[in-house]
């Protein structure tokens, strides 16, 4: 009978000590140690030459380095794991969500510098992630170091970067200006038929970069769910599956995971305009973006020279396949 | 109008006769009545609120024919309301006699596909498949037998789990279901979390609970074919499911073989509730109003509770899919997801049952 009451002097002390600050504080390492909880912050740090500093990632994150441990998802973080990294920054894009409060407290104690981008908006959102100094955005970054590359010492080149991003952007949207401006429906699935509304990067990088209108129009919600008879009604001229790393599509008459798009009286699946892109960094807001502006840009409006010079490499554009109404005979 | 007994509730006196009253059949005819009403609602309402464009027969002529491949020309806005229509229709009336038939396989008028975790077992074998399949797997059939099998598993382990002394009990059930339930979410969850990245958002809205545009013809037909004929069966049973709800011995002497109806109360409720969520995802307490709502116009007798049950999940469906549209056409939100209206509907009357009967949901028999 009187087991709780030593379960209740055993479980005391600890109760105790867990409010205590640790006896000894966490060393902070001499050289930078990144965590990077966001893939297109880790594409950025790839981008500016440091992936050899990126000590942790987030799940799923494509351009971590190959030794990089993996410290959980951005949205429920393996603190242990990531502490025992030793970082001296952690950064992270917790956008709506707002920062973890574990990693708050580690911060606020010391043990690393933490900094949250929100989550870019627009294409100079974007940039204005690697270089502050930026006008026009809508994400309010404080100017100076929390941007990242002055963050780590390297705005110099952060800041060319961001001018050769600037200028491919700019070459991409003089390659589309003068061209009629179709209406794109940029799908992330056909499972559930969700669309990249307005307030996203895809919209912005559509709308102003590779010279087309978003069928979904103004809508209250980022991502609105569309059913067929919506889908009618937007009646888009060009679809683009945004599937990133998926197995490729068959033609639509065939394949059974496009039924819902078939005999749809909407001129992209009439005129064949329905287009994957498959391509790794498609959803990624980071340094491709002008070349996810690039591959929209070509899907849309079919290959542009212009465009093919700014990204010369055989395999820099490859990974949109046009999806026919129906197979070859 | 009132609330009969709990008792009554599943157990209806023995002095019905195989002819339904007239003030039954009266009811029914309502109910179907109001059934046509809201389906040619839905059919009107779209991005305007008019009669669709195509003609209802050639779209019926149409759909017999094979719902895309064998017909040329181009889908028109009544072939795609009504589609989504038939959806709704099977989905409802899928979940209402699944909930018919487990609120009277296990004597529990609580008891529904969705808190017994038979909805969700669905899901695990459907989202299961996507997982392994990358999505090709959606082809046809084998997406309704892996929803079918998350299902009778589930079904299953909750028939074993909460017996007692020979006996189901009735909160254990509850409680098993619910678990069970958690355990099958949880199981859904790792799997999103496995998967990568860009597929978690449209799982996360699949799990909602969408009308299913994208399936297969052939898809649709095994549901329709299933669901339809589930139904019959249990509509051809329905005496013997009200004498099933007699005490073991009561009902061996009036004839009844208890274990072939149990089995067959267990395979048609566990079939309806995994093609529902074929064609809808998981969709919540349709399977529990549907049946409560019935009971309520035309008493606890079966056969009249199944017959008004499967047009009022029918027509509970087709409401929230109008809901859906009507937001979407006044605030621009998108299609909004058809298992929030139904959630926030049957859970409020879900609790207010609860309380207004804690302490009358005695084991029968």
């Amino acid at each position: 009978m009187f087991a709780p009451f030593w379960y209740f002097l055993c479980v005391l002390p600890a109760v105790f000590l867990s409010g205590c600050e640790p006896s000894a504080p966490v060393q902070r390492a001499q050289t930078t140690r990144i965590v990077s909880l966001a893939p297109a912050l880790t594409r950025m740090l790839a981008a500016l030459e440091r992936s050899h500093l990126v000590v942790g990632v987030g799940h799923n994150d494509s351009a971590a380095p190959s030794d990089a441990r993996v410290v959980g998802h951005f949205m429920d973080i393996n603190t242990e794991a990531l502490v025992a990294l030793a970082p001296t920054h952690v950064v992270g894009m917790f956008g709506d969500l707002g920062g973890d409060t574990r990693l708050a407290a580690l911060a606020v104690s010391g043990s690393f510098e933490l900094v949250s981008y929100p989550y870019p908006r627009s294409a100079t959102d974007v940039l204005r992630i690697l270089q502050a100094p930026l006008v026009g955005s809508s994400v309010e970054i404080d100017a100076g170091p929390t941007a990242l590359g002055p963050l780590l010492g390297l705005s110099n080149e952060a800041d060319r970067l961001v001018r050769r991003i600037e200028g491919q952007l700019a070459a991409v949207a003089s390659a589309t200006r003068g061209r009629e401006r179709p209406r794109v429906l940029m799908l992330f699935d056909v499972e559930t038929l969700m669309a990249a509304g307005p307030g996203e990067v895809l919209d912005d990088l559509l709308t102003h970069y590779a010279g087309a209108v978003n069928a979904t129009g103004s809508t209250a919600v980022r991502a609105p769910t569309f059913d067929r008879e919506k889908l009618v009604a937007a009646d888009p001229e060009v679809i683009l599956l945004l599937t990133p790393g998926r197995l490729a599509f068959g033609a639509i008459a065939e394949d059974p995971r496009l039924a819902v798009l078939r005999d749809l009286p909407v001129a992209a699946v009439r005129e064949g305009r329905v287009r994957q892109l498959s391509q790794s960094y498609i959803l990624l807001p980071s340094t491709d973006i002008a070349r996810i502006a690039a591959v929209i840009a070509e899907a849309v409006h079919g290959p542009l020279p212009a465009v093919r010079r700014l990204f010369p490499s055989a395999e820099a554009l490859v990974g949109t396949l046009t999806l026919p109404a129906r197979g070859a005979p | 109008m009132t609330f009969r007994s709990s008792q009554d509730a599943v157990t209806p006196s023995a002095g019905h006769g195989t002819q339904l009253a007239w003030s039954v059949r009266s009811a029914l005819s309502v109910i179907y009545g109001l059934l046509f009403a809201v389906a040619a609602l839905r059919l009107c309402v779209g991005e305007q609120f008019r009669w669709p464009e195509g003609g209802l027969l050639r779209a019926v002529q149409r759909a017999f024919a094979g719902w895309y491949p064998l017909s040329d020309a181009v889908l028109t806005e009544m072939d795609i309301r009504l589609h989504r229509a038939v959806l709704a229709t099977l989905v409802g009336g899928g979940l209402a006699t699944s909930g018919v038939a487990l609120q009277a396989l296990l004597r529990n008028p609580l008891a529904e596909p969705f808190i017994l975790g038979l909805s969700t077992g669905a899901t695990v074998g459907v989202v299961a498949l996507q997982w392994w399949g990358d999505g090709a797997a959606a082809a046809a059939l084998p997406q309704h037998g892996a929803a079918l099998a998350g299902a009778a598993a589930c079904m299953l382990i909750v028939y074993a789990a909460s017996q007692r002394g020979g006996a189901i009990d009735p909160m254990g059930l509850l409680l098993v279901g619910v678990v069970l339930s958690t355990i099958g979410g949880s199981i859904v969850m790792l799997m999103h979390y496995l998967m990568a990245d860009g597929a978690t958002p449209v799982l996360t809205r699949w799990i909602m609970g969408y009308l299913n545009e994208g399936l297969e013809p052939a898809t649709v037909w095994a549901v329709a074919a299933t669901t339809v004929s589930g139904f019959l069966l249990m509509l051809a049973w329905g005496r013997r499911m009200d004498i099933g709800t007699f005490s073991d011995a009561e009902a061996a002497a009036l004839g009844v073989d208890l274990w072939r109806l149990r089995a067959a109360e267990f395979i048609v409720a566990s079939t309806l509730a995994a093609g529902a969520v074929v064609l809808s995802g998981p969709v919540a307490f349709v399977g529990f109003i549907s049946p409560h709502l019935a009971r309520l116009v035309v008493g606890p007798s079966h056969r009249a509770v199944l017959m008004a049950a499967a047009p009022i999940g029918a027509m509970l469906i087709l409401l929230a899919d109008t809901i859906s549209v009507l937001i979407d056409a006044c605030w621009n939100t998108g299609r909004m997801p058809i298992g929030i209206f139904t959630a926030i509907a049957g859970g409020v009357l879900f609790v207010w049952m609860l309380r207004r009967r804690r302490g009358g949901y005695a084991m029968v028999g």
